[in-house]
Order: structure tokens, then sequence, then C-alpha cells
């Protein structure tokens, strides 16, 4: 909300709109899919849940699944926005930005299900998000700020790799899980 | 025998081992953790010795010009109102003002300026080059056009001479400057302080000998490159990821269900509040230290005829990171402590945010007063511009004390909200739900 405020988003285009969508708004896939393992790190939680005949990685699914849409909600309102206020949005640009918050997003769930600790989670896609601001372009198909250059090819890479990295933060769970 | 068992559970976490982790990959990324082959040479005649800023009025006027008739012809404005970048793009009226601000500076007719730009464009606003000697139009109805000549230059550009008139003082065009940055919103290259930036004059070899000696007598040659680790260190690192430590440190205590247990020791709130922000700031200060002294270590051995200050790493890493990492760290006890919850994560978070982008517009130096991480970026290229730092020594030092002060507040509050939930006083979260646990009794008691 406080992106029109800080960024201004009247009459930009393509390149100038995806600056505050890729510098700010992205960043709501670490507050969206980072806690989905959350509820199952207390110890009774886990415990009781453990205990139900509902497999826990369908539980996480629908988790992920309803993060994702409601993600996808906030920022095609938002693109939306935007265009109202005479900027040059595509839906190259939203799911440019979809792509981004995915990768953020799934990063901080995989740093969840290693540690086990949701506050140390979001310490993964902050430390991503701080390196695309020192070495940028080094890091080639994960640069997550080049739609304000007119590059959209990286937003496939990265919502590939979010779709990968997703599974295998599920996969681990499965392991924990088992293992306990 | 209290701090060593609060530091103990620092370092021995998994989040203390990614805070090393991060510390050590964000400082490599930016090439301070080795500065060999970085060797500052003294200046010698015939080189080039960088550019620096001076307010020329010969200089400054028309290069200031240029570039408000090129973002007038774009109609895309660079901005900083609030130190974010921002970019504007104005409406006909608007548009129409800065026109009559270039024609006053300049003699040109305001129409003919407002129409060169849109004749530039093409009758639709659209013209495409597609050869060398093609050029492909759109016409009113809809259809292309190819043309094989050479195409035409824009007769308003062709015809355009953009010379300011001779009689236009330079104060006079500060305030027509002034009207354009107004019109802009504010924060553009055109506001006072910032025309300066446009007078950009070769730093001459008697400055640049100048600058050296200063390296030598004033930072002794490893100051400059310890400020510039402490630069990088304070703002990707230091200013941010503490918050992470505070938070997991102080959520332990009631994720292993040890709180009442701790409660009811003997021990007072403030020596345990205090004795685990020590812990914290010793925990954090460690690896700075060590990377710091590692960065700096490779400097020593390329001035071995000089003086150098070996002690350069530690004085920056007390008077520059420390206060930011107190506070941050402050910040992380004292919203848990409050909330019960890692709500400072995001807190902090967003004022690390702000920080870092309202230093975009000053990316070089940055020392206001409520700045989380203050910026000196300098490296040899520009003598790390020590005379700069030297000059707003006093707006550091204040902002310094001013982040350590604030810091040493809050773990005061947070030792008062310790203390009172102690004695049984909630606080933060379990006070909104008692208050919201009790209005809803009272209703379905009225109810009843």
């Amino acid at each position: 909300m406080l992106t029109p405020v800080l960024f201004g988003v009247s009459g930009l285009d393509e390149k100038a709109a995806a600056i505050p969508l890729e510098i700010f708004l992205a960043l709501i896939g670490i507050v969206l899919l980072t806690p989905v393992f959350q509820p199952e790190q207390s110890p009774d939680i886990n415990d009781l849940i453990a205990s139900k005949y509902v497999n826990i990685l369908s539980v996480y699914m629908i988790r992920i699944l309803y993060s994702l849409l409601v993600l996808f909600i906030i920022l095609a309102v938002f693109v939306c926005y935007m265009g109202i206020c005479n900027c040059e949005v595509s839906i190259c640009l939203l799911l440019g930005t979809v792509a981004e918050a995915m990768f953020l997003g799934s990063l901080g769930m995989l740093g969840a299900a290693v540690t086990n600790h949701t506050a140390v989670a979001y310490s993964f896609p902050l430390l991503y998000y701080i390196l695309n601001y020192g070495t940028g372009r080094k890091l080639g198909n994960f640069y997550l700020f080049s739609m304000r250059e007119g590059q959209y090819t990286t937003a496939g890479w990265l919502f590939m790799t979010s779709v990968v990295l997703i599974f295998l933060a599920l996969f681990i769970k499965y392991l924990q899980r088992k293992k306990s | 025998m209290l701090f060593r068992k609060e530091f103990n559970k620092v370092v021995f976490s998994v989040s203390y081992l990614i805070f090393v982790l991060v510390l050590v990959l964000a400082l490599t990324s930016q090439g301070v953790m080795n500065y060999k082959g970085e060797e500052l040479e003294p200046p010698q005649p015939g080189q080039n010795y960088g550019v620096k800023n001076k307010e020329i009025p010969e200089l400054i006027m028309p290069v200031a010009l240029e570039s408000l008739y090129q973002e007038f012809s774009a109609n895309s404005y660079t901005t900083y109102p609030i130190g974010f970048y921002k970019n504007v793009k104005l409406n006909d009226r608007k548009q129409e003002e800065i026109a009559q601000i270039l024609s006053e500076l300049t003699g040109i007719d305001k129409m003919e300026l407002y129409s060169s730009v849109n004749e530039a464009d093409g009758e639709n606003g659209v013209s495409y080059v597609i050869s060398d000697s093609g050029e492909m139009k759109e016409n009113e109805d809809g259809s292309f056009s190819i043309s094989h000549e050479e195409p035409e230059e824009s007769a308003g550009e062709e015809e355009l001479n953009l010379i300011l008139l001779p009689d236009i003082s330079y104060e006079e065009f500060r305030n027509a400057m002034k009207q354009v940055d107004d019109i802009l919103g504010g924060g553009s290259k055109y506001e006072a302080d910032a025309l300066i930036r446009f007078g950009t004059v070769p730093v001459s070899y008697e400055e640049a000998w100048e600058e050296y000696e200063l390296v030598k007598t004033v930072d002794y040659m490893t100051g400059g490159y310890a400020r510039l680790f402490s630069d990088y260190a304070g703002v990707m690192v230091c200013s941010i990821f503490p918050v992470f430590l505070a938070v997991v440190l102080c959520m332990k205590d009631r994720s292993s269900r040890m709180t009442e247990l701790i409660y009811v020791r003997t021990r007072s709130s403030a020596s345990l509040v205090f004795l685990r922000f020590l812990a914290l700031l010793c925990a954090v200060m460690l690896p700075v230290i060590i990377c710091s002294y590692y960065s700096n270590w490779s400097v020593w051995s390329m001035y071995p005829d000089m003086k150098l200050d070996y002690l350069a790493p530690l004085k920056y890493d007390i008077a520059w990171i420390l206060p930011s990492v107190m506070m941050s760290t402050a910040v992380g006890m004292c919203l848990t402590e409050l909330t019960d919850t890692p709500i400072a994560i995001a807190v902090q978070g967003f004022w690390w945010f702000l920080d870092v982008n309202a230093g975009y517009k000053t990316l070089e130096r940055a020392y206001g007063l409520f700045r989380l991480a203050p910026r000196h970026n300098a490296d040899i290229s520009t003598r790390f511009r020590t005379v700069d730092f030297m000059e707003h020594m006093q707006d550091f030092i204040t902002n310094r004390l001013l982040m350590a002060g604030l810091a040493i507040l809050l773990i005061v509050i947070t030792i008062m909200l310790y203390e009172g939930k102690r004695r049984g006083k909630s606080s933060g979260i379990d006070k909104i739900k008692a208050i919201a646990a009790d209005v809803s009794y009272r209703r379905n008691q009225s109810e009843a």
C-alpha cells in the first residue's frame, strides 16, 4: 500500500513501471510463502497433526496454493491500479512479478524446511535480495531486477526454479516427518 | 557466567551460522574481503585523476539546460522526492510550463519548443527506422508507408539551437530551475543543492596529490580501505541481519517453555536483558572484526615503507558498524519482548529497506541524522574521498551517537517490559488478547 507513496506510479512507461513491482511488490512473496510450515513448528501442534489421518503434505499443498492465489490477486490488483494510473503495464509485467515473488517466497520456504524456524528462514530471501543490489547482473538468469531493462526471459527461470524449490521444501518436510 | 551462557546460546545456533555465512558471502560479492592488487599509487603527471563537482555557472547552466530539454522531449523526469527513485511524467499543462521556462531561458518560442517534441515523434507519435535508408511511418488511416529516402531529421531538432540567452544570470537560472523542481514535485536534479552535479571538472594533478597526501596523513593508507569495508558491511549485513539473532534468542525462552522458570530467578531484569544484549553484540561483532582485519590485512603488505594504522579496522568497526548493530539488535529485542512474535524482523526490514533505497540518490555519501547505515562508497579511484569524509565527520558522529543512544533507550524499554511481565502484568499481544477477551465477555454478559 505504501508503494504509490514511495515510488509514484503515475504515467510510467513499461520499464519504469517494472521498478516498483520488482523492488517492492515482489517482497510479498516472502510474507506469504515463507510461513507455510510455521504452525507445525510448535511441537504440540506437530504431534497433534501427526496423529491425524490426513496427509500433512496435502495440507501444505493447500496452504501453498491459496498463498499463491492471494499473491496473484494482490499483484494483479496493483498492476490494474497502475494501469488506471496510465502506466504501461502488461500481462508479461504481472507474470514476471509473480515469478519473482514466487522465487523469493520459495527461498524462504526452503529455509523454513531446512532450519525448522520461520524467523531464521526470512534471512534466505533477504540475503538473495541484497545480493541483487550489489552484484545484480552477475546473477544472470536469476537477476531479480531485469524487467526494468526490458528483459523478461529471467522470469521463466525464476518461475521454474521456484517450483523446484517448493517441491524440494515439501520433500524435505516429508523426509523429516518420515524420520520422526 | 550468565553472559557466557547467553553468548554460547547465540553462537551455537543455526541462525548464527547463517549470519556468518551471510556476512562472508555478502562482503565477498562486493570485493571488500581482499584488496590485493588495489594499491593506491601516487598520482603521476599526465594521468586521468577522475572528476569532481564544482559550482562553475558557465559549466553548469548549459549542461543542466540540455538535460532538462532531453527530459522534456521524452516527458520523463527522474526525481527522488523522498529519497526513492521516481519517474515523473507530466500532463500537458505542466509540460507547457516547462516549455515556458525553457523559452524564457533560450529565447525560443514556447509553442515551437512544445510542438518540436511532437513533430520529432512523427504524426502519430511513432516512427520506425527499418534500415539505414528506410523509414516506416504510420499514416492517419492506420496504414503504413515505407520510404527509402534518407530519413529526414526532425525539423524541430535541426532548427532548435538550445543556447542560453547571454543576459541570464546564474541566480536567474537557479530560480528557473527551482521552478522546474517545484513542477516536478521536488527531489529532481534541478533543485538548488543538486545543480552542482552538472558541474563536473577533471581533478588536477595538484588536487590529486593533495588527496593522496590526506590518505597518507589522515587515513594512514589503511583507513580508506577500512571505511569502504564498513560502508558495505553496514548497509548489506549489520543493519538488518542482527535482528534475526535477537528475535531467535528472545523467543527461545518461550519455545523451550523456560519463560516462567526464568521469571522466578533472583537475577534482576536489567541484568538479564542487558547481558543478553551484550552477548548479542559480542557475537555479531566477533565475525565482523575478524572479517575487517582479514580484509585490511591484505593491504598491509602493499605499503611496506609507509606508516600504517593497524587499528583502523577496529576503529571503524566500533565507530561505524557497532551503532547499526546495536540499533538492529535493540529493535529485535524490544519488539519481541513487547509482542512475543517475530514482528521485529518485518519492522527492521522495512526500516532497512527505506534506508537503503533512500540513499539511492546519495549513494556516494549519506550522513543523515536518522540513517541506519551511513554511506561513503569511495575506493582508490577517487582516493577514498577522505576530504568529503572529514567534512562530514560532525554529521557522521552525530548520527552514530544518536543510533547508539536510541538503541540504549530501546534496551531500557525492554528491561521495563520484561520486569512488567515478571510481575504478572501482561503486555503486547497478550494485553490485546486480554482486552479482546474482556470485551467479548462483557458483550456476552450484556446479551444474556
